[in-house]
């Protein structure tokens, strides 16, 4: 009888629940930040696995996810990449308009090749995105992205990179739009992605 | 004199007590012995690692024409060359993974993990990850601590089992043995499973 009590009250609340949500209509409570007013994401031109140019302002009409590692990266890199795979997973067919693109950080040990290896690992549509020391400074001062080199004395990894984790959302028009802190949770990040994925782009 | 009359009565008590003391001691000391012949106060819980993926240089994401001058390789070096990076290159430049797990130290003195090996790596290293105003730092540590009576928990963004170098796919379901080092409990092995997080 109790458990009866409990689905109908649960019934009614997941009806009150629906209307709430359909009455939000199009806005929607993002968990990143949100940056506004949003401005167009800075451009940069970088070579992917396939030898192909990756120009940022060409991925209009997609979101654009970029994270930025290395790929002698044992524990952060893959971690963020796994996420990023999970959330792909979750969008369903909305990730057909969701490209994911890992940036190195490590040109001196990272190659198109070995990126291309490394993303695969979690996700075929994903881009390993590469450039010289020259080609990624600008890219890292504009998305204000930490990166610094740290010899490691008596270990095999030679040095790892210190870098910042933040995940950054373009939406379709181009703006960059949010940014997540490392460690965000799925579902969250699921919820915002697809918000920027089923918006109308003029 | 009532000095000299009560020597003897102390003397045997403190006999006594020290024989009470010895018994005492033996009997701690037996007992370390039995716990320490069946059982460690260390116990593993949820042993996992990550996934990883030889390079394979046939892969069609290989095949771009990318920095690679692969005018002067022909297809049987690439290869060669790919299957050396297996974790012949050192300095980081191999195959690496993670493992992962909760160490629990039911004894009231802490230990310490001090090294690890396994076979699928060349190179096992303790590491850790912080985060210092949103950079995240990964370092070397020579131990890490099982707190006495407590656990410490090896996960993403903290302390892992670096694994450099991983020799063979690690493929989801696949088994790792690893060996653990304490300073006390001496060798512990582990069996951790490959997974995602």
């Amino acid at each position: 009888m109790l458990i009866l009590r409990l689905l109908r009250s649960f019934r009614l609340y997941a009806l009150l629940f629906i209307v709430l949500l359909s009455g939000c209509g199009g806005s929607h409570e993002f968990t990143a930040t949100v940056l506004e007013p949003p401005n167009t994401a800075p451009d940069f031109s970088l070579v992917n696995q396939h030898g192909e140019t990756f120009q940022l302002s060409e991925q209009q009409g997609s979101v654009v996810l970029l994270f930025f590692g290395f790929t002698s990266c044992p524990d952060i890199c893959p971690g963020e990449l796994a996420q990023l795979a999970a959330v792909r997973r979750e969008l369903g067919s909305d990730a057909e308009q969701v490209q994911v693109a890992f940036v190195t950080l490590d040109p001196e040990r990272d190659t198109p090749e070995r990126l291309g290896w490394y993303v695969g690992n979690f996700d075929p549509t994903f881009y390993g995105l590469y450039g010289s020391p020259e080609e990624l400074e600008p890219v890292l001062q504009d998305y204000g992205v930490t990166s610094i080199k740290r010899e490691l004395e008596g270990s095999q990894l030679g040095y790892t990179i210190d870098h910042s984790a933040f995940l950054y959302a373009i939406d379709k028009a181009g703006n960059w739009r949010l940014l997540f802190p490392y460690g965000s949770n799925i579902d969250d990040i699921v919820a915002d992605v697809r918000y920027l994925t089923r918006e109308n782009v003029q | 004199l009532i000095h000299d009359r009560l020597k003897p009565d102390v003397d045997e008590r403190i006999m006594h007590m020290r024989r009470i003391t010895l018994a005492f001691i033996l009997g701690l000391a037996l007992a370390a012995c039995g716990t320490a012949g069946t059982s460690t106060p260390i116990t593993v819980q949820e042993p996992w690692a990550r996934p990883a993926a030889l390079m394979d240089m046939d892969d069609e994401s290989m095949s771009g024409e990318g920095e690679m001058d692969e005018g002067e390789m022909d297809e049987g070096e690439m290869s060669e060359a790919g299957e050396g990076m297996g974790g012949m290159m050192g300095h980081g430049n191999g195959v690496n993974s993670a493992a992962y797990m909760v160490i629990a130290n039911s004894s009231s003195a802490p230990d310490f993990v001090i090294s690890a090996t396994t076979d699928v790596a060349e190179t096992v290293e303790l590491h850790t990850v912080e985060m210092n105003d949103g950079v995240m730092q990964m370092r070397q540590v020579e131990q890490i601590e099982v707190p006495a009576n407590g656990q410490v928990e090896l996960k993403p963004g903290g302390f892992h089992v670096m694994l450099l170098g991983v020799q063979q796919n690690l493929n989801p379901g696949d088994t790792v043995s690893l060996t653990l080092t304490l300073q006390n409990a001496g060798d512990i092995q582990v069996e951790a499973t490959v997974r995602e997080p």
